[in-house]
């Protein structure tokens, strides 16, 4: 199976970076870790555009944690293209991000998100957030054939 | 009650209708006296006609006796010589004119002689015997009853007078007949009002003159004798009765002087009901016109009045209806032309107002939106902004201890931890504000709810969650709700929450729950025998962010009741409570009942009860 098993962070803000990759690592997750910081640089990603040129498209990442508020490019506008292209369709999304508006909630959904996830305040809690979702999104769930 | 609607048409109508009244009774009453006085007038005549013939018939009667007596007093009549009497009676008829037929008899009945010449020798009893015997027994001037002339074939009536001899006694009789169909002792015929018969009768009802068809009546029995009795035994008068001829008829009456001789004059009821019923037909007919003319006069006056009224009434009630463009009328009379005026003012400044109104109202909504957008931005920065930080502090603290806790001192890990501690508890502030915050734009999804199972169920799940102590959950029976059921619950854990937070830490603790109805009310009720507290903070019970109670001693946010009322008082209820402290609180709430919002409620299937 040619799959990079990457897990694509989209997050602007470094200290959530931080908080997140610092989860992932109590979480004993080794997977690669793309981080990129707005919504434009993660469809240049996605689909190899400009600083992204030539990258592999093959190496999809195995699931890409979405934040919705974005610099640029928000989060939902990255989904919606996301699930426009062929070649991104099918990659699972979390949603993660601070707020739990119903309304957010919903687009997401609409979008074709696959999970939504608040971040919790207190950062035990996150940390047993993001062991669960690695656990879930990077062990037990199947995903699609690429 | 009334016969007529109380409209214009109504009162105009009753007007005109209480003027034609009196009107037709006045002329009403014109026209009966008016008949009343020619019934009177045609009495006085009927009157006047029967005297004056009873006059005439009294006069010639008494002709007659003068002449008889003259005729008896001749010495050639009292001779009572058969020889010579016949050429002498001839002479004296003669002498008095009056004398038609005359005839002397002896005290036999026997003819002596005769103005006519008569076989002389013959015995013939031309004067009836009774008569005779009568005038034997009291010789005097008589009238004999009406009979059918034996010679002439005619009804006659004799007039029989005696004859003196020289000793003074009656020797004999002149009698002299009088034809009753020649006898008229009737004023002249072109004296007599149209329609007038004059009839004299006997005693007995026989007629023996008649002013019209003599030939048919004279002799004839033309009354019932008693009738004739009853009504003649007053002499004199006036009569209304059915006549020989069966014409209702006005009679006068009078008796011949000292004769059983009664004459009747009589005209016909038509001759007076006729023209007076002519006349009320013309009159009538006039004044129906005149009626019929002011009723259609004053209809119409009505009508003039009423039709722009009608017309102003329709356009307000098209303008109430919500027709803007709609205008009153202007027409029919200055008064009502003017109020047309002042109403289309008055359509106009409120039309204006209105627009001023619905203007300022769609200002104010576009403000409210507005500000209900800013709001609806802040909460969402809120919710996102502000967690971020606060998720940063609390990671980077844990981070600090993770990673440089053994170089840090009791006092710096424990600095650490209220850092911690408080970044997590705004996170909470946070959380629960927004619920809050959302409780106030979520629309209500109103059902029927089972309040005692939700309750239970509810209790069960916050007992799982914080399973210290061993409290008592005196549950009662709940009266059913109506309202959102998810909202509803965050009450119901709110309240039981609390409950068991401040739920006394001694030896049996206890928390009931009860329910009852009030009026178009459920009132619910939750009580814990905890530490309570001081109604004098009761103001600030329900408060954001107010708490009674130090955050050491109990946990919390203070908006737990915040959002109880917020949810009760949007569902139309109230809450309120009473404490003492250290004797427990009672928290109460109350719904409206479901038929308070038009809706019935569906009677709780058996297995929604769990």
């Amino acid at each position: 199976m040619n799959r990079s098993r990457t897990i694509l962070l989209v997050e602007d803000n470094p200290n959530d970076v931080e908080l997140t990759l610092r989860a992932f690592e109590q979480s004993k997750i080794k997977n690669e870790i793309v981080v990129v910081r707005d919504g434009k640089e993660a469809l240049d990603f996605l689909f190899g555009t400009a600083a992204h040129a030539g990258r592999d498209l093959r190496n999809a990442p195995e699931v890409i944690l979405l934040d919705l508020k974005l610099p640029k490019v928000d989060g939902l506008e990255v989904l919606r293209r996301m699930r426009a292209d062929e070649r991104t369709r099918r990659l699972p999304v979390v949603v993660m991000t601070s707020s739990n508006e119903e309304q957010d909630i919903i687009s997401s959904y609409d979008l074709g998100a696959n999970s939504f996830m608040r971040k919790p305040v207190d950062f035990s809690q996150f940390i047993e957030a993001v062991h669960q979702l690695g656990l879930y999104w990077l062990v037990l769930n199947e995903p699609p054939p690429g | 009650m009334r016969l007529l609607p109380k409209t214009i048409r109504g009162e105009f109508g009753l007007f005109a209708v209480s003027l034609a009244l009196p009107l037709v009774g006045l002329i009403g009453y014109g026209l009966y006296d008016r008949a009343r006085d020619e019934f009177a007038a045609t009495e006085t005549r009927t009157r006047r006609l029967a005297e004056s013939s009873a006059d005439r018939a009294a006069q010639y009667v008494a002709d007659l006796r003068n002449t008889l007596e003259a005729i008896a007093r001749r010495p050639l009549v009292r001779a009572m010589d058969r020889a010579r009497c016949d050429p002498s009676l001839a002479d004296l008829v003669d002498l008095y004119p009056r004398a038609g037929s005359l005839i002397v008899v002896d005290n036999e009945g026997m003819i002596l002689c005769s103005s006519r010449p008569l076989p002389r020798d013959r015995v013939l009893r031309i004067v009836d015997e009774d008569l005779l015997r009568e005038m034997l027994a009291d010789p005097r001037f008589r009238i004999s009853k009406p009979v059918l002339g034996r010679v002439s074939g005619r009804w006659v009536v004799s007039a029989v007078q005696p004859v003196f001899g020289e000793g003074g006694a009656a020797v004999g009789t002149v009698a002299m007949a009088t034809d009753l169909l020649q006898w008229r002792p009737f004023p002249t015929s072109d004296g007599l009002p149209e329609g007038a018969v004059i009839t004299v009768v006997t005693a007995d009802g026989t007629v023996i003159a008649r002013s019209a068809e003599a030939e048919k009546w004279v002799g004839r029995k033309a009354w019932d004798e008693r009738i004739v009795q009853q009504v003649l035994g007053l002499k004199e008068g006036v009569v209304r009765a059915q006549g020989p001829n069966g014409v209702d008829r006005i009679f006068g009456f009078k008796q011949v002087a000292e004769l059983p001789w009664f004459v009747l004059a009589g005209l016909p009821e038509e001759s007076v009901f006729a023209p007076a019923r002519e006349r009320l037909a013309q009159t009538g007919t006039l004044l129906a016109l005149v009626v019929g003319l002011v009723l259609a006069l004053s209809w119409g006056l009505a009508a003039r009045i009423s039709k722009p009224i009608r017309a102003i009434a329709e356009a307000l009630r098209a303008r109430a209806e919500g027709n803007e463009d709609v205008k009153v009328p202007v027409a029919g009379p200055v008064e009502v032309a003017g109020v047309a005026r002042e109403l289309n003012r008055l359509i106009e400044a409120s039309a204006r107002a209105e627009r001023e109104l619905e203007g300022r109202v769609r200002e104010r909504t576009a403000q409210l939106e507005a500000a209900n957008q800013e709001l609806e931005g802040f909460s969402y920065s809120v919710s996102h902004d502000l967690r971020s930080p606060l998720r940063a502090i609390d990671g980077f603290s844990r981070m600090l201890t993770e990673d440089y806790g053994a170089r840090l001192d009791d006092e710096g890990r424990r600095r650490l931890a209220v850092i911690r501690e408080n970044s997590r508890r705004m996170g909470r502030l946070i959380d629960d504000l927004l619920d809050f915050a959302r409780l106030g734009k979520k629309p209500l999804a109103r059902s029927a709810i089972d309040m005692s199972s939700l309750a239970g169920e509810v209790y069960r799940e916050l007992r799982a969650a914080n399973p210290e102590g061993a409290p008592v959950f005196d549950l009662g029976p709940l009266p059913a709700g109506w309202g959102d059921p998810a909202m509803l619950r965050q009450v119901l854990a709110n309240l039981l929450s609390n409950a068991l937070k401040y739920v006394s830490k001694g030896r049996a603790p206890r928390i009931e729950m009860k329910g009852w109805a009030d009026g178009d009310h459920n009132v619910y009720c939750v009580k814990d025998d905890g530490v309570g507290f001081d109604m004098a903070y009761y103001d600030k019970l329900f408060g954001v962010f107010q708490r009674l109670h130090s955050e050491e001693e109990f946990p919390g946010t203070g908006v737990g009741l915040a959002i109880v009322q917020r949810v009760v008082t949007r569902h139309g209820g109230r809450v309120w409570a009473e404490s003492k402290p250290d004797e427990g609180s009672s928290f109460y709430f109350s719904l409206p009942k479901a038929a308070m919002n038009g809706f019935a409620v569906p009677p709780a299937a058996p297995g929604d009860r769990k």
